[in-house]
C-alpha cells in the first residue's frame, strides 16, 4: 500500500489523515475513498467506463482522481491503486423517474470499444442448475430434499420458459456494464444525482438492470416504474429489442443458483432456513417483475405466462 | 461547501475542482470564486461539442507550443480541461488582477500587438495551395460586400425621397460616397491579395484569437500581457485577427495614421505580413462595415439609443473611416508612387 504522505504527495492535498485505515482519507478537500485493484485491466476498463459515462450522461460519477502530474492509477507495493470521492448521501428517486430512466438508459447503451479485460457473463443452463444442487452437503440435501427438489423443477420450468423467450434474439449484442447491485448506489451531491460505481468485473447482459428494476418496482410500484421503462426506452430500445432478453433474464432462476452458492457449505438447518425465506422473497420478487414487464411491453409480442 | 441558493447550480461544477468557496461574486458570465487556496475565475459559456473539442484542442496547442501570454485554463480533479453540464459549458482559470497602473511606463495597445505577433509566429502554418479555396474565398467576400453595398444604396434612395430628413439620416447621406470609395478600395485590396496569392502560389494560416480585444487580455503590473477566451479562436489568415484587433483599437480612444502605422511596424517586427497579406488587412478595414450596422441598427430600431446618440456614433465611425483611409494611403504610399 501507498504511504499517507505519498498519496498526499501524488494527489497535491496540504493535509490527509486516515479516516478508516488503507479506505478512507480525509483530506481539506473532502473524503476520498482509496481502491486498491487486483487487477490492473479491470481497473482501465472502470476508469475508461466512468470516463465515457461522464461524457455520455452528464451525470457526475465516482472517476478516479488525476495526480498532480496527470495520472489516474498508481502502482503501489499491493497493486494499482486509484483515488475517488466519497459520497454518502442517498439519491431520493422518487418521482424523479425521468431523470434517473435517462441515466440507466445511457448506462446501458454505452459501447466500450474493444477491451481485452475479462468480462463476467454467467450462463444459466440445466447442467448448470444439477451441478448446483450436487454441491449442497449431504446432511442438508436429505433434509431438504423435498424443498430443493421442488425448487430445482421449478426452475428448471422457469429456465425452459426464458430460453423459450431468448431465443428469438439470439443475434442481439448484450449490452457490457458496470455491475449495479443496489438503487443505492445513487448519491446526491449538491442537489445533483451522483453515481457510485462499483470496482466488480464488466458483466454482460441484463442482470443489472433487473436489479435496478426489482428494486424500483418494490419502492415505487408498478405506475412509477412503467414511466420508469418508458425513459429508458428512449435511450436504450426494451419495446423493440432488448425488452425479450430482459425478460428472458428476469425468468431465469438467478435466485435459486445464488440459494445454492450460499447454503452449500452450510450445515446449520436455521442457518438454511434464513436463506430459505430470502429466496422466497427474490423469487417473489422476479414474479411480480416479470408480471410488470409482461404488462408494461408492447402488446405484439407473445405473451409470457408467469 | 458554503453555496448560496442562487449559485447552487454551479455547485456539482465547482465540486469537480474541488473548489469550497468562502464567496462568490458575478461578473458577467464570470463567477469570482473566493476559497481559502485562491481566486479563481469560473468561466460559463456556450459551446457545441465540436467548438469544445477545438477549444481545448487550441488551449492543449497553446501550452505545447509555449506560448505563456495566455491565462491558463485550470483542469479539474479528473483531468478535463472543461465541464459540460446542464446545457453549459464551464472552464476554470486562476484569478488574474488585471492593471490599469504598471511599475513602469507601458502602452497597452503596443504590448497587445507584439503579443498577437508573437502568437501568429509561433502558430504559423503553410496551408496547401488551391487556387479553388482561394477564388471561393475572395468570391464570398466580394459578394457579401456587393450585397452589403447594394442594401445601403437601396437606404439612400429610400431616405433622399424624405421631405426632412433626421439628423442621422442627413449624416448618412453626406459621407455616403466617401463610404462607397472606401468599399471600393476594400475590394481593389482584396483584388490584390487573391492576385498575390495566386502568383506566389501560397497562403499561411496562423491561429487566430478570433476576439482580440482590451476585454480579453489581462495585465499584470509589470505589463506583460495575458490573452484568455480562445472560445472564438479559428485557422485563418493573421490579416483577420490583426484587422479585429486595429478596429477594436480605433473604438478604444483617439488615434491617427502614425499611430496606427507605428503598431502595424511592431507587429512586422515580430510577425512580417506578405505584401498580399497586408493587402488583405488592409481590405478588411476598409471595407465601411461598422458605418453600414449603424445604418442597420438604426433602421431595425433595435435599441432605444436617442437620435443624438446615433447620430454621434456614426459620425465618431465616419472619422474612423476617415482616418483609415488616411492610414492606408500612408502604409501604401511607396507602392503609389
Amino acid at each position: 500500500m501507498l504511504s499517507i504522505s505519498k498519496i498526499q504527495e501524488s494527489y497535491g492535498f496540504k493535509h490527509s489523515k486516515w479516516k478508516v485505515n488503507g479506505e478512507l482519507l480525509d483530506t481539506e478537500k473532502g473524503i476520498k475513498r482509496l481502491i486498491l485493484w487486483s487487477d490492473e485491466k479491470n481497473a482501465r476498463w472502470h476508469l475508461q467506463w466512468r470516463d465515457s459515462l461522464w461524457i455520455k450522461s452528464g451525470s457526475l460519477t465516482n472517476r478516479m482522481l488525476q495526480t498532480v502530474k496527470g495520472q489516474k492509477m498508481l502502482l503501489s507495493e499491493s497493486g494499482w491503486i486509484t483515488l475517488h470521492d466519497e459520497v454518502s448521501s442517498l439519491f431520493p428517486y422518487k418521482g424523479r423517474e425521468k431523470e434517473f430512466g435517462k441515466f440507466i438508459g445511457l448506462y446501458f447503451s454505452q459501447d466500450l470499444k474493444e477491451f481485452e479485460t475479462e468480462i463476467y457473463d454467467p450462463i444459466l443452463d440445466e447442467e448448470s442448475l444439477d451441478y448446483a444442487k450436487k454441491q449442497i452437503s449431504t446432511t442438508i440435501r436429505k433434509k431438504e430434499i423435498r424443498f430443493l427438489e421442488a425448487m430445482r423443477k421449478e426452475s428448471l420450468f422457469r429456465l425452459s420458459k426464458a430460453t423459450r423467450v431468448k431465443g428469438k434474439n439470439n443475434h442481439l449484442k448484450e449490452p457490457v456494464v458496470a455491475p449495479i447491485r443496489t438503487l443505492d448506489q445513487g448519491k446526491i451531491v449538491f442537489e445533483k444525482f451522483y453515481w457510485h460505481n462499483i470496482t466488480g468485473k464488466p458483466e454482460r447482459g441484463y442482470h443489472s438492470l433487473k436489479t435496478v428494476l426489482s428494486e424500483w418496482l418494490q419502492r415505487y410500484g408498478q405506475n412509477s416504474l412503467f414511466l420508469l421503462l418508458n425513459e429508458i426506452d428512449k435511450y436504450f430500445p426494451l419495446k423493440q429489442e432488448h425488452g425479450q432478453q430482459l425478460l428472458a433474464n428476469c425468468l431465469a432462476p438467478w435466485e435459486y443458483i445464488d440459494f445454492i452458492d450460499k447454503i452449500k457449505d452450510l450445515d446449520n438447518l436455521t442457518e438454511v432456513q434464513v436463506w430459505k425465506e430470502k429466496l422466497s422473497y427474490q423469487w417473489e420478487a422476479s414474479r411480480a417483475l416479470v408480471q410488470a414487464l409482461d404488462e408494461w411491453l408492447d402488446a405484439t409480442r407473445k405473451k409470457v405466462n408467469v | 461547501m458554503n453555496i448560496h441558493v442562487q449559485h447552487k447550480p454551479i455547485g456539482a461544477v465547482l465540486f469537480q475542482y474541488d473548489l469550497y468557496p468562502e464567496k462568490i461574486e458575478s461578473i458577467g458570465k464570470v463567477k469570482k470564486i473566493y476559497t481559502p487556496n485562491g481566486v479563481f475565475a469560473l468561466k460559463e459559456t456556450k459551446m457545441s461539442e465540436d467548438e469544445t473539442d477545438w477549444f481545448i484542442h487550441v488551449i492543449r496547442r497553446l501550452e505545447r507550443i509555449g506560448f505563456h501570454y495566455v491565462v491558463p485554463i485550470l483542469p479539474t480533479k479528473y483531468g478535463d480541461s472543461v465541464v459540460r453540464y446542464d446545457g453549459h459549458v464551464y472552464y476554470l482559470m486562476p484569478w488574474y488582477d488585471d492593471q490599469t497602473k504598471f511599475k513602469h511606463a507601458v502602452d497597452t495597445e503596443e504590448v497587445m500587438v507584439e503579443e498577437l505577433a508573437r502568437l501568429h509566429g509561433l502558430t504559423e502554418r503553410t496551408q496547401e495551395y488551391s487556387e479553388e479555396v482561394l477564388e471561393e474565398s475572395y468570391e464570398t467576400l466580394k459578394k457579401r460586400w456587393g450585397y452589403r453595398r447594394l442594401e445601403m444604396e437601396r437606404y439612400v434612395e429610400q431616405i433622399e425621397g424624405n421631405v426632412y430628413l433626421s439628423p442621422f439620416e442627413l449624416t448618412f447621406l453626406t459621407h455616403f460616397q466617401r463610404t462607397i470609395f472606401m468599399a471600393e478600395e476594400a475590394e481593389k485590396h482584396l483584388k490584390k491579395w487573391m492576385e498575390g496569392a495566386k502568383e506566389k502560389k501560397s497562403f499561411r494560416s496562423v491561429l487566430c484569437h478570433g476576439k482580440p480585444s482590451r476585454k480579453h487580455t489581462c495585465f499584470d503590473q509589470y505589463g506583460t500581457a495575458y490573452f484568455l477566451n480562445f472560445e472564438k479562436a479559428v485557422l485563418d489568415t493573421p490579416s483577420r485577427d490583426m484587422a479585429l484587433m486595429f478596429r477594436h483599437f480605433f473604438q478604444l480612444r483617439p488615434w491617427d495614421e502614425q499611430e496606427g502605422r507605428h503598431w502595424l511596424q511592431l507587429y512586422e517586427k515580430h510577425f512580417a505580413f506578405f505584401d498580399e497579406e497586408r493587402h488583405l488587412f488592409m481590405s478588411y478595414l476598409a471595407f465601411p462595415e461598422s458605418i453600414y450596422q449603424s445604418v442597420d441598427a438604426y433602421q431595425n430600431k433595435e435599441s432605444s439609443v436617442p437620435e443624438l446618440q446615433s447620430v454621434s456614433q456614426l459620425e465618431r465611425k465616419i472619422l474612423t473611416m476617415n482616418r483609415i483611409q488616411r492610414f492606408m494611403k500612408s502604409v501604401f504610399e511607396g507602392e503609389q508612387r
